[in-house]
């Protein structure tokens, strides 16, 4: 897996947090009654919305920035190929048996006539 | 009757299929006065319960209640793909403006009497799915060639050793041969999506990214939230004015931003790691190939022994 992958799941882990904070932060202004409790709730949820945001764009950018690491279209390109390579040998395999099957008909066929 | 039904099913499980008894009549006719009944009823209920919504919207606003829930579905939309099960594909499977207050469904109301209606509609969904249902003659098909294939092995088996090769060892070893190949291309294929996975999400958030550059998709959505917490801020500030007008402002750039990101490259690209996230999960699913490879092992040794 290549170094962009995991930095993926980094930006990924910290959305998730960020996202599920906000959804609380919502739930719990929602049930407040007490309209200065309530303002404060929100400010700190705007404030996490703020960053995720900001986080956000800064994944944008370095996602269209140019890497040195393997780009994941030929990772994805590799896989393809070795799963059309194991296609082939399966395709041979699958005649080597059909073939063999085909012998072992004959070979009844035969021991049916000599019987 | 259902006894006897359960019964001759199983005495002819290597036969027929079983089927439900027939009710095909009675369901047509059930269809046909449901659809008769719809087709007049339903345009008018839509448009009363519209009605009954905005009443009862516009009854919140004067008492400064929230109306509508966070676009938490909508903002996290443009927060690129993420794995199956968390928050954050959870929250972005949906962009629906979520009313908090709605119409409260009483007896007599437009909402009520839709609510009869639809139940009706789900009912015979399920009533005709049960009835035309295809999957039981399919198991039972299998399932008969399944202990067909372990008879012959098993009068293979207990045949004892002799010159000629019977009928009953070559016909399911074909078979087997059919099947064993079968599972090692479902095992390929399940290799070939696990390793395309990670990489196939890498792809679409390189793509939304690049497509982002000209959409703005991600700043329209934060323009999304901002109305809504201008919205929620008029709320705490206590003029029912303000907070309506707000409201107001709030429904238009959800209006704008759903049309938006339903025509943007970023919703077709999500709609695309959805579509890879249950391809990714059916080929690890139950029935995997490994099992089934298990099976014809045992298989294989049974006739063999």
């Amino acid at each position: 897996m290549s170094k962009d992958i995991r930095k993926l799941k980094t930006y990924e882990d910290l959305y998730n947090l960020g996202w599920a904070a906000i959804g609380k932060l919502d739930d719990r202004a929602n049930e407040e009654t007490d309209v200065t409790k309530r303002r404060a709730l929100r400010a700190k949820r705007s404030e996490i919305r703020d960053f995720m945001y900001e986080l956000r764009n800064a994944q944008l950018v370095e996602l269209t920035t140019p890497t040195t690491a393997k780009p994941a279209g030929e990772q994805l390109r590799d896989a393809v190929k070795k799963a059309k390579r194991e296609m082939r040998k399966l395709e041979d395999l699958a005649t080597a048996l059909k073939a063999a099957t085909d012998l072992l008909n004959m070979a009844q066929r035969l021991v049916k006539l000599v019987l | 009757m259902l006894r006897h039904h359960l019964l001759s099913c199983s005495v002819v499980i290597s036969a027929a299929a079983c089927t439900a008894p027939g009710i095909d009549t009675g369901l047509d006719a059930f269809s046909e006065g449901l659809t008769a009944v719809e087709k007049p009823l339903s345009p008018m209920l839509d448009q009363r319960i519209t009605q009954e919504e905005r009443q009862t919207r516009e009854t919140a606003i004067s008492e400064l209640a929230l109306v509508y829930a966070a676009p938490t579905g909508c903002e996290t939309l443009v927060f690129g793909p993420a794995e199956a099960g968390t928050f954050l594909d959870k929250a972005a499977s949906a962009c629906v403006l979520e009313p908090r207050v709605t119409a409260p469904v009483t007896r007599g109301s437009a909402k009520y009497a839709a609510d009869g209606l639809a139940a009706m509609s789900q009912y015979l969904a399920v009533v005709q799915d049960i009835a035309q249902s295809d999957v039981s003659p399919e198991t039972s098909a299998n399932f008969s060639g399944f202990l067909g294939s372990l008879n012959s092995f098993a009068a293979v088996a207990n045949a004892g050793s002799g010159p000629v090769i019977s009928d009953a060892r070559i016909a399911p070893l074909s078979s087997l041969i059919g099947r064993a190949v079968e599972a090692r291309r479902a095992q390929i294929l399940r290799r070939l999506v696990n390793a395309a996975h990670p990489e196939i999400k890498m792809i679409i958030a390189e793509l939304i990214a690049y497509v982002d550059q000209s959409s703005q998709i991600t700043a329209q959505a934060q323009a999304l939230g901002d109305a809504y917490e201008r919205m929620t801020t008029a709320q705490d500030n206590g003029s029912a004015q303000q907070y309506r007008a707000a409201v107001r402002a709030y429904e238009a750039e959800f209006a704008s931003y759903r049309t938006s990101f339903n025509k943007s490259d970023t919703a077709r690209l999500m709609a695309l790691w959805k579509a890879h996230q249950l391809l990714h999960a059916q080929v690890n699913g139950p029935g995997d190939p490994e099992a089934l490879i298990a099976l014809l092992e045992d298989l294989k040794a049974l006739s063999d022994a």
